[in-house]
């Protein structure tokens, strides 16, 4: 079991673990539902070192992740990111990833924990015709995300010489107070020198950072973000989880997987089918034009909670499964995201199937808050 | 720490039992509802149902899992509380008392006996 720098520190502030994907990680420290609140409110942080980096180097980067990536890529500026996938030639999801433009000749990719070894061995088996060095720097790499409404202004005063406010939505920059403070402290320094990164992107809906730190001084930055930063609450990943569920992002594993491709999941736009080539373009364009299944969003009318797996029925059909399913925190109901077959996706009122009773439920859209 | 209770006889799956005369209150443990987490929905079964043991009799959820309830003793179910149905954090504020699930007549009271005691329990959680 992989553990991350910060578990003795979490260990001791006595919060509840959870095997996520290899690795032994918080899942919450005081009380789930409070964390979420307080990151919707306020300001949480998340240590999310079990997520992994990429980075994709030489003279034919920009034209390899172009190949190798769903999404446009062409009219990124410097620091800009973008969502998008890597999918395989049947359109299946390898992995949803952000992918930050550093330079011309620099990408950065964030990369799902479980999925770190097949995404680097998949681009590898890609890059042939390509002068590109593909690095795989999840070890070098810890991750924290510090998220809420608080978050910016909080940052800010926290690394006043950082220009922290400038860092506009979905782009990354280099922390210079944590390089000043940490680098000369560094064993091991980042094959590129990019130590300490700042990306004002997130996973929970919420306005915040998420900062790329080395793993050997996380510890001390960790300490001194919660200590810096009043009324901060440390949040495990399953307030991670209900925050995403609530703003319907998808999650590899769940909406997204190697059998499961962005058209069913309602992802298209982050499709850039106006691109010559990538991989799995041919195969999602005629999934475009004709799949059978669609991602629904739903809310409980009885009562109960939805669950991952669970059947959805309408009229005694089965029609689909549950994708992701919880009680929201915020709105204090169940709500669930699921995949169906099309032909019934114009239907309301359906059903989910929880232990041996079918209850309602209704469609609704989603975000669900 | 957990509180256990001394005089209430448990299960390897984290119910108590106590007996009251002919009918026996269930509910689980303070470590296994600090193990899930707030409680948030509770489903039980109905007064008549017959339960055998070992066979789940419902489930407690909180936001994050669910976890299946597990008849300690086989009986006839004869209430239910309603409370927590209405009020699931009962479990959590009050696992032993408040928060008590349901009652049942045993099919065969000497079975509770067969049951873990407090110390026996205390070394499960602590093992």
């Amino acid at each position: 079991m992989n553990e991350t720098p910060l578990f003795e520190i979490h260990k001791k502030m006595n919060a509840k673990f959870v095997n996520f994907n290899g690795w032994i990680m918080p899942v919450w420290f005081k009380d789930l539902k409070q964390e979420h609140l307080h990151v919707r409110s306020s300001v949480g942080i998340f240590d999310v070192s079990h997520m992994g980096e990429i980075e994709i180097e030489g003279a034919d980067a920009e034209n390899f992740v172009n190949f190798t990536f769903t999404n446009k890529i062409s009219d990124l500026k410097k620091g800009q990111a973008r969502y998008g996938f890597f999918c395989n030639n049947e359109g299946g999801v390898i992995d949803d990833v952000i992918i930050y433009k550093l330079n011309d000749l620099r990408f950065f990719v964030c990369v799902n924990a479980g999925n770190v070894e097949n995404v680097f061995n998949w681009l590898n088996s890609n890059s042939d015709a390509y002068e590109v060095a593909i690095k795989n720097l999840t070890s070098f790499y810890g991750q924290l995300a510090i998220q809420g409404p608080r978050a910016v202004e909080e940052v800010a005063k926290l690394f006043p010489n950082s220009q922290i406010q400038s860092i506009k939505k979905y782009t990354i920059s280099t922390l210079n107070e944590l390089d000043v403070e940490f680098k000369s402290k560094l064993n091991h320094s980042c094959p590129n020198e990019d130590n300490f990164l700042i990306a004002r992107t997130g996973y929970t809906g919420e306005d915040g950072f998420e900062l790329f730190v080395p793993n050997e001084v996380l510890n001390e930055i960790y300490l001194k973000i919660i200590g810096g930063i009043v009324n901060i609450e440390p949040c495990g990943l399953g307030s991670r989880d209900t925050l995403r569920l609530e703003k319907g992002f998808p999650l590899h594993g769940n909406e997204l997987s190697e059998k499961l491709n962005p058209i069913v999941a309602n992802l298209e736009r982050f499709i850039d089918f106006s691109k010559a080539d990538f991989i799995g373009k041919v195969s999602l364009e005629v999934l475009s034009k004709n799949s059978d299944f669609t991602l629904i969003g739903f809310k409980m009318t009885d009562k109960g909670i939805p669950r991952a797996g669970y059947k959805i029925f309408s009229n005694n059909n089965e029609i689909g499964y549950v994708t992701s399913g919880t009680f929201s925190p915020s709105l204090n109901e169940g709500i669930g995201l699921g995949i169906i077959k099309k032909d019934f996706s114009e239907i309301e009122d359906i059903e989910v199937k929880i232990r041996n009773d079918k209850k309602k439920v209704k469609r609704v859209s989603y975000p669900f808050v | 720490m957990s509180e256990i209770i001394k005089d209430l006889k448990y299960s390897n799956d984290h119910e108590w039992i106590r007996l009251d005369g002919d009918h026996a209150s269930i509910g689980i443990t303070d470590h296994a509802q600090d193990s899930l987490g707030e409680i948030v929905f509770v489903e039980l079964p109905k007064v008549g149902d017959v339960l055998e043991k070992s066979s789940i009799f419902g489930a407690v959820e909180s936001t994050k899992s669910v976890s299946d309830l597990y008849t300690p003793v086989a009986g006839t179910v004869t209430e239910v509380n309603a409370s927590v149905e209405n009020e699931p954090e009962l479990i959590n504020s009050s696992p032993y008392r408040e928060g008590w699930m349901i009652k049942i007549s045993p099919t065969n009271v000497a079975d509770i006996e067969t049951l873990l005691s407090s110390e026996e329990y205390k070394n499960l959680i602590d093992g």
